[in-house]
């Protein structure tokens, strides 16, 4: 019963707080958008439109085309995770899992099995008569995500789902809540600041900044053609340079710059003193080498004072590599340079 | 956080908050009686009253002995209260560094018990150590002592709970930084209690001021104090001055206890305008 | 940079466990010693000469003290009008607890200027407005009056029915209090989650917010009750002499009937009953954590 998502132009202010300032997005049914961006951003504010916890000042909100705008809560048949979880501790697991049925009123041999069924999905089967306070923190998220499930709901909101998980948790429950969204093929929007989770988990990612969207994209069209700097510099480490007629202008003063290169730093790598170099490339004097497992970071201090940071394969001889040696780095691949064009607002697509 | 709980409740809301104003009117009428009958141009306790005068009040203040128990209630519950807010600091600063959990749990109890001690037997108590110690007969020494156990723990409880948002990791950085414990407490501690300190400090003064059982049997014949003076008045004529003392009373607590949020708003001003300048 | 940390299932580290370091015995020992010898002199002594008097006869006092007529009926009575009052106050004092969060501002403000009102004034100078208000021809008389329906002169004053409003509402605010804080600490994402999930008011009430303040109401209603046993100047001042509690009893045998050592022995019996109750409940529902 999976439904399709759409916002148009919605706009909400909290006291004299704009919160949200016009957010238009579209999900299809099935899909898996997260929202992204740094606290303050208003991404919260709209999962709570969504969820019927927030009131909007203007806009529509449309589940399958039905208006939701005067559809309190409890009627939108949404399941939500929240960051805390929120599970009723004086409840055992699956008599939180059964609540939204026993909400619904329903008889209580259906609430029991379907909250089998659903701490079945989530891999906690036989868990039912155990305390919440007794499961570990991945435990109790794969509750709330039985529970969020158990009343067969249109769309799955996920709040900062990940945010009280330790690392290696994190990344293990981030496969496992793909895998059980997939499963059910609910339409699922979630919201998170981590921009690993949301390029692990989702089928299109919305930037989300001072209340607005900046870009929603792909995964890989976010990383690959950032519409502008900040989204660039937002997901995963970029060299954001000026450029001019294909190359890039360290000594930009008084040169005509056309564009900003976002180069990232796997895209790169050394080029020996002696060969020519491709169109694409920067010296520097070297500032910082670390070796970080999978990979050499190196950086680079330019000529006119930037900073450039390049992948190396943890394979080559890092000893010819002196701090304070110079040392050249290129792009051999033109398709991998981004080209944010001079004039804002228009996202051009250049390559060489 | 109060909306979210107030939208949960859904129209429930409307009785609960009918049920509410019905108590509050509990809380509140008979006080503006009280206050009401004491401005009265009469001589007798009538409600509503007879015109407006506040001669009963000017009656009150000039009398000798009804000043007379105000001046011995004031001196000895702020004696009380001074032993009190010591003890009290005292208690909280250190049930915070008793490591065990059982003891910690028991001399919580025990700082608290006083509440529950039913007044009239501690009384009769303290009444027989007075007889029994022949020193302390005729003195108020009984009586301050008695006043002090009953207010501490109202300190206790007022700075325990500020001793609880204390960042635990305050104190053994200060030591790991050479201080010993005397300049911990005096430099970290004390400092961060003492609006605490005030505010418990200031309630149990007001709660020993009003107290009257002990009084009834502590005090030597002869002199009264406020409260004590204030009971034997109304079990022989309930007048006008006797409503125009309570009045007195309760404006004198109220302007105490006010010292408290006045001096943290004025201490949360000053901090603002540090912050601007 | 980011060290992986090991975290075991189930095993969350309450903050108990740890150690609170840089701290002497010495220090611990010398803040607690002044409170607690303050407590072995101010408690213990007074309540060793209860002891000590209350035997004086060889026990002989406490066999007439069960035998003083009014005695009996008194601590019945003074059980009886405890839990009344602890009921009443909870109930309402719960009632208040909620509408105070789930006011608009004005309203809020009202209803806290009144608690804290009451808080501030002497029990004895509230008790005095009940006794005008109540009087014969007392200010309900009056307002009665105005609708016509007071004939005759009230008959509430020093009467049963009479002591128990003016009771309520003077612990009231012992019960108020720790609700409206256990309120405030409320989980707003559970309340948030039952209605997501569907749940009308009382199903979030019963399965949300009743258990998160249930302690607190307990531990309110013990301290009422507690503090309700040893009731003294209002049921003097109100409930007049036929609704005599324990204390007042205690009074008279001291000052009227000269036998210290039946007033001490009933001394002894309020103070362990009380102290009996107070330290089960405490044990039972933590009710010395739940202040401060």
């Amino acid at each position: 019963m999976t439904i399709a998502l759409s916002i148009t132009d919605v706009h909400v202010t909290l006291g004299h707080n704009h919160v949200l300032k016009g957010v238009s997005l579209d999900v299809r049914p099935g899909e898996f958008v997260t929202l992204l961006g740094a606290s303050g951003s208003g991404k919260t504010t709209l999962l709570n439109v969504i969820a019927g916890l927030q009131a909007v000042d203007s806009g529509h909100l449309t589940f399958d085309g039905v208006s939701m705008e005067r559809t309190p809560p409890q009627k939108r048949n949404v399941g939500v995770v929240f960051q805390s979880y929120a599970l009723f501790p004086h409840m055992s697991v699956g008599e939180n899992v059964a609540f939204p049925l026993r909400a619904a009123r329903r008889p209580a041999r259906e609430r029991k099995s379907v909250a089998e069924e659903m701490l079945a999905l989530v891999q906690l089967p036989g868990m039912a008569g155990r305390s919440p306070a007794s499961l570990s923190g991945g435990q109790r998220q794969r509750v709330a995500l039985a529970r969020a499930l158990a009343a067969n709901p249109g769309i799955l909101l996920l709040d900062e789902p990940m945010a009280a998980l330790d690392k290696q948790l994190r990344e293990q429950m981030q496969v496992e809540v793909t895998r059980i969204q997939r499963k059910v093929g609910i339409t699922t929007v979630s919201v998170t600041h981590d921009q690993t989770e949301a390029l692990t988990m989702s089928d299109r990612v919305a930037i989300m900044r001072d209340g607005i969207l900046v870009q929603v994209d792909s995964p890989e069209d976010l990383y690959r053609h950032p519409v502008d700097e900040y989204v660039a510099g937002f997901l995963g480490e970029a060299n954001l340079l000026p450029t001019a007629g294909g190359r890039i202008l360290d000594d930009a003063a008084g040169a005509e710059v056309d564009g900003t290169a976002v180069v990232r730093p796997e895209d790169l790598e050394l080029v020996p003193s002696g060969e020519a170099c491709p169109a694409w490339h920067v010296e520097g004097a070297i500032h910082l080498l670390s070796f970080q497992g999978t990979r050499f970071r190196l950086e680079l201090l330019t000529d006119g004072g930037r900073k450039v940071v390049c992948s190396l394969p943890p394979s080559i001889d890092a000893s010819t590599l002196v701090v304070g040696e110079r040392a050249r780095v290129a792009c051999r691949n033109p398709e991998r340079v981004h080209v944010i064009a001079a004039t804002p607002a228009t996202a051009a697509m250049v390559a060489a | 956080m109060s909306s979210t709980v107030g939208r949960s409740l859904g129209w429930y809301r409307v009785p609960v908050v009918v049920v509410a104003l019905l108590a509050s009117l509990l809380l509140i009428v008979p006080f503006v009686i009280l206050v009401a009958t004491s401005w009265t141009g009469g001589s007798f306790i009538l409600f509503p009253p007879e015109g407006f005068s506040l001669q009963w009040y000017t009656e009150v203040l000039d009398d000798p002995r009804w000043m007379d128990s105000f001046r011995l209630s004031l001196w000895t519950a702020s004696l009380s209260t001074l032993i009190a807010a010591v003890l009290g600091l005292l208690g909280a600063v250190g049930l915070a560094r008793v490591r065990s959990r059982l003891a910690q749990r028991w001399i919580r109890t025990l700082f608290i018990v006083p509440i529950a001690l039913p007044p009239i037997a501690y009384a009769v108590g303290l009444y027989g150590v007075n007889m029994e110690l022949g020193f302390l007969r005729g003195t108020l020494v009984t009586l301050i002592v008695g006043h002090a156990l009953v207010a501490l723990p109202y300190v206790f409880v007022i700075v325990s709970g500020g001793m609880s948002r204390i960042d635990p990791a305050l104190r053994p950085a200060a030591s790991t930084l050479g201080a010993k414990w005397p300049l911990v407490l005096w430099k970290i501690e004390l400092p961060a209690l003492l609006p605490y300190l005030l505010s418990g400090a200031l309630f149990a003064f007001v709660v020993v001021f009003d107290e009257v059982v002990l009084a009834v049997f502590l005090v030597p014949p002869g002199e009264q104090t406020l409260p004590l003076r204030m009971l034997n008045a109304s079990q022989e004529a309930f007048s006008p001055e006797l409503t125009a003392a309570s009045t007195l009373v309760s404006i004198l607590a109220i302007l105490v206890l006010a010292i408290i949020p006045v001096t943290n708003a004025v201490r949360r001003r000053r901090a603002l305008e540090g912050v601007t300048r | 940079m980011s060290v992986p940390t090991i975290t075991m299932p189930g095993a969350p580290v309450s903050p108990a466990v740890r150690k609170p370091l840089g701290v002497s015995r010495a220090e611990s020992r010398w803040l607690l010693w002044p409170p607690l010898v303050f407590f072995a002199v101010a408690l213990g002594l007074p309540l060793l000469m209860l002891v000590t008097q209350s035997f004086e006869g060889g026990g002989v006092a406490y066999g007439d003290a069960l035998d003083v007529p009014t005695f009996a009926g008194s601590l019945m009575r003074t059980i009886v009008m405890a839990v009344v009052v602890m009921v009443l106050t909870v109930v309402l004092g719960t009632a208040y607890a909620l509408a105070i969060v789930a006011s608009p501002v004005w309203l809020r403000f009202g209803l806290l200027a009144a608690l804290i009102l009451s808080l501030w004034t002497s029990i004895m100078v509230r008790s005095f407005g009940w006794m005008l208000l109540e009087l014969p021809q007392g200010a309900l008389h009056w307002f009665l009056g105005l609708f016509g329906l007071a004939d005759e002169p009230l008959e509430l004053y020093q009467t049963t029915i009479g002591m128990y409003p003016a009771m309520v509402a003077v612990m009231l605010p012992f019960a108020v209090l720790p609700v409206m804080s256990a309120l405030q600490s409320i989980d707003r994402e559970q309340l948030n989650a039952a209605t997501i999930f569907g749940a009308g008011p009382l199903l979030t009430f019963r399965s949300v917010t009743w258990p998160q303040i249930l302690p607190s109401m307990l531990s309110g209603g013990v301290l009422v009750f507690v503090m309700a046993l040893g009731f003294y100047v209002t049921p003097l001042l109100l409930g007049g002499p036929s609704n005599m509690t324990v204390s007042g009893v205690i009074n008279a045998q001291m000052n009227q009937a000269n036998r210290p050592d039946i007033g001490a022995a009933m001394s002894i019996l309020l103070v362990g009953g009380t102290m009996i109750v107070y330290l089960i409940a405490d044990r039972l529902f933590r009710v010395s954590e739940k202040w401060g």
